[in-house]
Order: structure tokens, then C-alpha cells, then sequence
């Protein structure tokens, strides 16, 4: 659309400006990092370590780090936490961007509610519960209480999906011989497959980083890699630390690099079924 | 062949709703023919469609197929398939993958799909677009792939919503040609929606006319023109000419004069008298002539309109292309109502006063 235009070379240069100090806001930060990861000791007026060392990442493997119990346990959390969160908030996007019903104003917010409410407002409450019912200290405990702040996203990103989805091409379907479960699988779900993986990588990322409610609800026996990461930031080890903020944020770089074009509003994938 | 009928069917969307969307409906759709539901927008009778294919479930009445009821049968299970208005072809499936969609539903072998995808796209008069994708297909192609999706499936139905309303005109005189011959081969039993009564005419065997939800008269076309039931009818078949009168026994009398009642119309006491445009005689000699003033001409190619004022009333006739010059505004003719044309219609529709309508009728 963009490209047939002539650009005035004020404004690509300021383009071109833009997009360099984004850019660097981004790497440069996530370059100190791994730089800080192979440092052994890096003082204040050096621009460099003085001495490299793979330490801090042999640590890291190694059993003593307890990281690869943090992965193994983060990630079965936040892969639960995607499917129950899609599970719910899948059909609640569809119900809120395609119907009309008394009280959806009502419903939307209380949706939002939970995004909008400090997680720590509501987690001390929970947590009382949670002691009551034994879900403290468990993986279930920690998984339903990560729904708190996924659900309510699946929800939203769901609902916009929705909005620009023709549900006439299910009883197009239904009439040429489809099955309620083979219209699911033939036709709906390929419509709204690039929304659900957006919100699935998200409600994902989300869970995976998630610290308060992890530490809270799994007092200490549920160890994820953020666990680990404060943990190991409080007690002063900067190259540790780095090296496991490495390991954190890599499945987001991840997700960044595959849900750009859709973050930046060219859904093409949606494109044809309005 | 299978005959479909309905049986005091009725739609309210909303409990509470004073109107129904579809009022206590009774009509049969007889095998292997046409039938069109024709009214204007919001008539009810895409919500009547929907209900035959089981996509919507009627508030009360029935629907049977051959006598039988299918109120209980989803609508995957009917055999009666409906090609939407906006022909709905899934975006992510090849032209191919669509036509044959209700193959591979039913899972029949890919050999055969392809086989069979190809036969149909063939009879639809597009051979070769399996491997396109519906977006590289102009609207009329577009259309003609969701009916060859619709008849691959063998349906015992054929449900059209509005298959013509959204193409060029030469495009659709195309498509009903095609529609046309497609139903001369499998003789389907077809049922049609449309707004557009000049499609109806064309396309039917039987059309039930329908306003607000209501049945108002099911018949052969022609009849229509000849015999409407009431003015709101006449009117939505190009019927303009409205003069009142009162019928006793076989005669009508009227300000123009006295006519024979038509024999077989049942319409007693105060009625309105109606005769077709093209009926009026310019010039005419037949007993009964009334002078008029030409209020306005228009020249339409093969006919000319004139619009004509008699006293207080205000006509409609039709003369040939030559009549636009032979009668000139302003100018008084003498205009011929041939007895054997009249039609009698009651004054009240709908418990409501014709009197209303008449005094809006500039059209």
C-alpha cells in the first residue's frame, strides 16, 4: 500500500531515526545482558569485562541451579494455563464479539476487571483460600491462579477476532451436510487459527514470566525460572542472573519474532473471511 | 422429488414479540417445481428459507418433506441445502476444495471428489477453476461455484437466497438461464427468496406472496397480473389503477359507468375496480370511454407511460413507442376501458382502510 507513494526524504530519514532508537532500546539492553552473562568481574570504569568466564552458564546446567526443574515446571504451568485459558476464553471472546445480549456491558468489564485491578489486591484474599483448600505449594494452585491475568486476554484478543469473523459460513456448512463438530474443526477453527495462536503465545508468555502469583500461591515448592531469577537477583550475582534472564525472555523473542505482522495491524491471515 | 410443506409455521425471535417475524404460514411447495417467496425486505421470508433448511427453529407449526415432519432433523441431515445471498465460499479452500467440500464432509474417496468436482464445475459452465482461489473468481463465477457446491451434495431441496440480487443485469439473465436449465435436468425441488417481482415472474412455477411475516396469495405467475387479491398485491405487480365502486351481484357501477362483474371473482358491495396499464385503450372504442388529460408522458424504447387525469382520479396507461408523439401533454384523449379486463379488489386489506393507500399512490 505504502510502498507505490513517494516518501520525502525528511521523513524517511526520520523514519530511519525512529526505527534505530527502537531498535536499540530493545538489543542494547538484551546485548548488556549477554555480555553480563560471560562476565566474571566487570567494575565501575571498564566499558568491558576485565575477565570472560562460561561460569555463570555452567552453572545455570548444571543440577545445583535447579533451572531445568524451573523450565520443566514453568513450562507444563504455562501450557496448562494457554489451554485452560483458551478453553474459557475462546468461547466467551466469540460470545462478546458476535452476539447481542442483556448485560454485555456488565460481562465485558467484568472481564476486564481482573487486568485492571492490582494482582496483589486480590492475590492476599486468594491465597487464604487457596491455604483452606491445600492448592498452595501445588502446580493446580499455581495454574488457576495464572488464569487470573491470562483469561481475561485471551478474552479481549478473542472478542476482536470475532468481531470481523461471518458466522453464515457455519450454517453455509451445516446445510451442505456438516456436523457441529466437523464445522469446528473444517470451518471455524481455520478462520480463527492466527487469532488463537496470537492469544495462546501470549496467555503462554504471560504465565511464564509471571512472578508475584508463583511465589505466592506456590510458596516456595513450585519453582519457575522467574522464582529463580529474583532469587538469584537479590542475592547479587549479576552473571547468573543475566544468564537466567537469557533463558527467560527467550520463548517472548520468540513470540515477538512470529506475531509481529499481526501486531502491527496487517492480518492478512483474517483478511478473507469478513 | 419431494414435496415440502408448511404447516402454521410461525417465527417470533423474541418471546415477547407482538409481530412474528413468520405468521401461521401454510403452503405446499409441490415436487420437482419452482416455488418463489416473494415480498418486499423484512417480509420473513429469509427466515422462512432458514427454517426449511433447519438453520432456525420455528416457534410453532410444522415443515414436512413428503409428509414427513423434519422439525426433529438437524439441519445437516435434511438434504436441503441453501446457497446463501452473498454465495459465502470459505476463503481458505480452493475453488475445488469448495465444490467439493460436501463430498469430503461425507468422505468420499479424493479420486472421486475430483472427478465429480470436475463434472460439476463443468454443468456450471466452469470448467478449469478447481485450482483457483474463490477470490480470483468474479462475482457471477463466484455464484456459479456455490451453486455447483450446493448441487454436488444431491440435495432433495434446493434452497436460493436471492441468487440473482447481487449481479450486473446481463449477468443475471445468465445465471437464471443457468438456473433454469440446471433445474430442466435434475428437476430439484426448488424454493426460492426474492424482492424483485420481474425475477419471480421469470424464475416460478408458484409464487406465495408475502407481506410482514403474512401469507398474502400463492399462485401461478400470471394470475397475479390478472387476478391480485387486494391493492397492496396488485400494487407490488406494477397494478396502479385503482377507481372505486360498488359491485351488486353481476354488475359494478362506477362515476365512468356500468360493468359486468368478472365471473369469477367473489368480491360483493364497495370495492375497487382495478385494470392494468397496458389495458387501457388510447383512443380506444370500447363501450365504456372516459376522457382524460395527459398529465405526463414517458418514452420507455418499446412503450410510452402516460400518466392521465380523469375528474379526480389519477391513471396509468401504456401506449406504444409512436404514442409518445401521437398524445401530447396537456392534450385530452379518450381512453377505452375494455370490460373483460376489469378486476375487482376489496377496499380494506389487512383490517386496514385501502382508503390510506390510495392517497399516497404517485408512484
Amino acid at each position: 500500500m505504502r510502498s507505490d507513494r513517494v516518501v520525502s526524504p525528511v521523513r524517511r530519514m526520520t523514519t530511519f531515526a525512529a526505527s534505530v532508537l527502537i531498535a536499540g532500546a530493545i538489543v542494547l539492553p538484551l546485548f548488556t545482558l549477554v555480555v553480563w552473562s560471560f562476565a566474571r568481574g566487570w567494575y565501575f570504569p571498564q566499558l568491558v569485562p576485565q575477565t570472560w568466564s562460561l561460569r555463570a552458564w555452567t552453572y545455570v546446567f548444571s543440577r545445583a541451579s535447579q533451572v531445568g526443574r524451573g523450565i520443566a515446571q514453568g513450562a507444563f504451568v504455562a501450557l496448562s494455563v494457554t489451554l485452560l485459558s483458551l478453553l474459557v476464553g475462546v468461547p466467551a471472546g466469540r460470545a462478546l464479539g458476535l452476539y447481542r445480549f442483556r448485560g454485555k456491558k456488565l460481562v465485558q468489564f467484568l472481564i476486564l476487571a481482573p487486568t485492571l485491578v492490582p494482582g496483589i489486591a486480590v492475590i492476599m484474599g486468594i491465597h487464604v483460600v487457596f491455604i483452606r483448600l491445600g492448592l498452595t505449594g501445588t502446580l493446580l494452585g499455581v495454574i488457576l491462579v495464572h488464569l487470573i491475568p491470562t483469561t481475561p486476554y485471551v478474552a479481549m484478543v478473542m472478542t476482536g477476532v470475532f468481531a470481523n469473523y461471518n458466522p453464515d459460513f457455519e450454517q453455509q456448512a451445516r446445510t451442505l451436510g456438516t456436523r457441529p463438530l466437523q464445522v469446528l474443526r473444517y470451518i471455524t477453527l481455520p478462520a480463527i487459527a492466527p487469532g488463537v495462536l496470537v492469544a495462546g503465545m501470549f496467555a503462554f508468555i504471560i504465565s511464564w514470566e509471571q512472578y508475584l502469583l508463583t511465589l505466592l500461591i506456590g510458596s516456595g515448592q513450585v519453582v519457575t525460572l522467574p522464582v529463580l531469577l529474583f532469587s538469584s537477583a537479590g542475592g547479587g550475582n549479576h552473571a547468573i542472573t543475566a544468564a537466567l534472564a537469557l533463558l527467560l525472555i527467550a520463548p517472548s523473542l520468540l513470540v515477538l519474532f512470529v506475531t509481529a505482522r499481526h501486531l502491527t495491524g496487517e492480518n492478512v491471515a483474517m483478511g478473507g473471511i469478513r | 422429488m419431494i414435496t415440502v410443506q408448511l404447516h402454521a409455521l410461525t417465527k417470533r425471535f423474541r418471546p415477547r414479540d407482538k409481530d412474528a417475524a413468520v405468521h401461521d404460514l401454510t403452503l405446499t411447495m409441490p415436487a420437482g417445481q419452482i416455488t418463489v417467496l416473494l415480498g418486499p425486505s423484512g417480509c420473513g421470508k429469509t427466515t422462512t428459507l432458514k427454517m426449511i433448511a433447519g438453520l432456525f427453529h420455528p416457534t410453532s407449526g410444522d415443515i414436512t418433506f413428503d409428509g414427513q415432519s423434519v422439525l426433529s432433523l438437524p439441519a445437516e441431515h435434511r438434504g436441503a441445502v441453501m446457497v446463501f445471498q452473498n454465495q459465502l465460499l470459505f476463503p481458505y479452500m480452493t475453488v475445488g476444495e469448495n465444490v467439493g467440500f460436501g463430498l469430503m464432509i461425507r468422505r468420499h474417496d479424493k479420486a472421486e471428489i475430483r472427478r465429480r468436482v470436475g463434472a460439476m464445475l463443468e454443468r456450471v459452465q466452469l470448467p478449469g477453476v478447481a485450482d483457483y482461489r474463490p477470490h480470483q473468481l468474479s462475482g457471477g463465477q463466484q455464484q456459479r461455484v456455490a451453486l455447483a457446491r450446493a448441487l454436488i451434495v444431491e440435495p432433495q431441496v434446493l434452497l436460493l437466497d436471492e441468487p440473482l440480487s447481487n449481479l450486473d443485469a446481463h449477468l443475471r439473465d445468465e445465471m437464471r438461464e443457468l438456473l433454469l436449465s440446471l433445474h430442466r435436468q435434475s428437476q430439484i425441488t426448488t424454493i426460492m427468496v426474492t424482492h424483485d417481482q420481474q425475477e419471480a415472474v421469470v424464475m416460478a412455477d408458484q409464487i406465495a406472496l408475502l407481506f410482514a411475516g403474512r401469507l398474502r396469495q400463492v399462485d401461478a405467475p400470471q394470475v397475479f397480473y390478472r387476478r391480485p387479491v387486494d391493492v397492496q398485491t396488485a400494487r407490488f405487480f406494477g397494478g396502479v389503477n385503482f377507481i372505486p365502486g360498488t359491485r351488486r351481484d353481476a354488475r359494478v357501477e362506477t362515476d365512468w359507468g356500468v360493468f359486468p362483474a368478472p365471473e369469477d371473482c367473489g368480491v360483493q358491495g364497495k370495492c375497487l375496480v382495478t385494470i392494468r396499464p397496458e389495458d387501457l385503450q388510447l383512443n380506444g372504442t370500447a363501450p365504456v370511454s372516459i376522457d382524460a388529460q395527459v398529465v405526463s408522458s414517458l418514452y420507455m424504447g418499446t412503450l410510452t407511460r402516460f400518466k392521465l387525469r380523469a375528474g379526480e382520479l389519477e391513471l396509468t396507461a401504456e401506449g406504444d413507442a409512436a404514442s409518445f408523439e401521437r398524445f401530447r401533454v396537456g392534450g385530452v384523449v379518450r381512453i377505452g376501458v375494455p370490460a373483460d379486463r376489469l378486476w375487482l379488489l376489496p377496499r380494506l386489506i389487512g383490517g386496514g382502510k385501502v382508503q390510506q393507500s390510495l392517497g399516497k399512490r404517485k408512484s
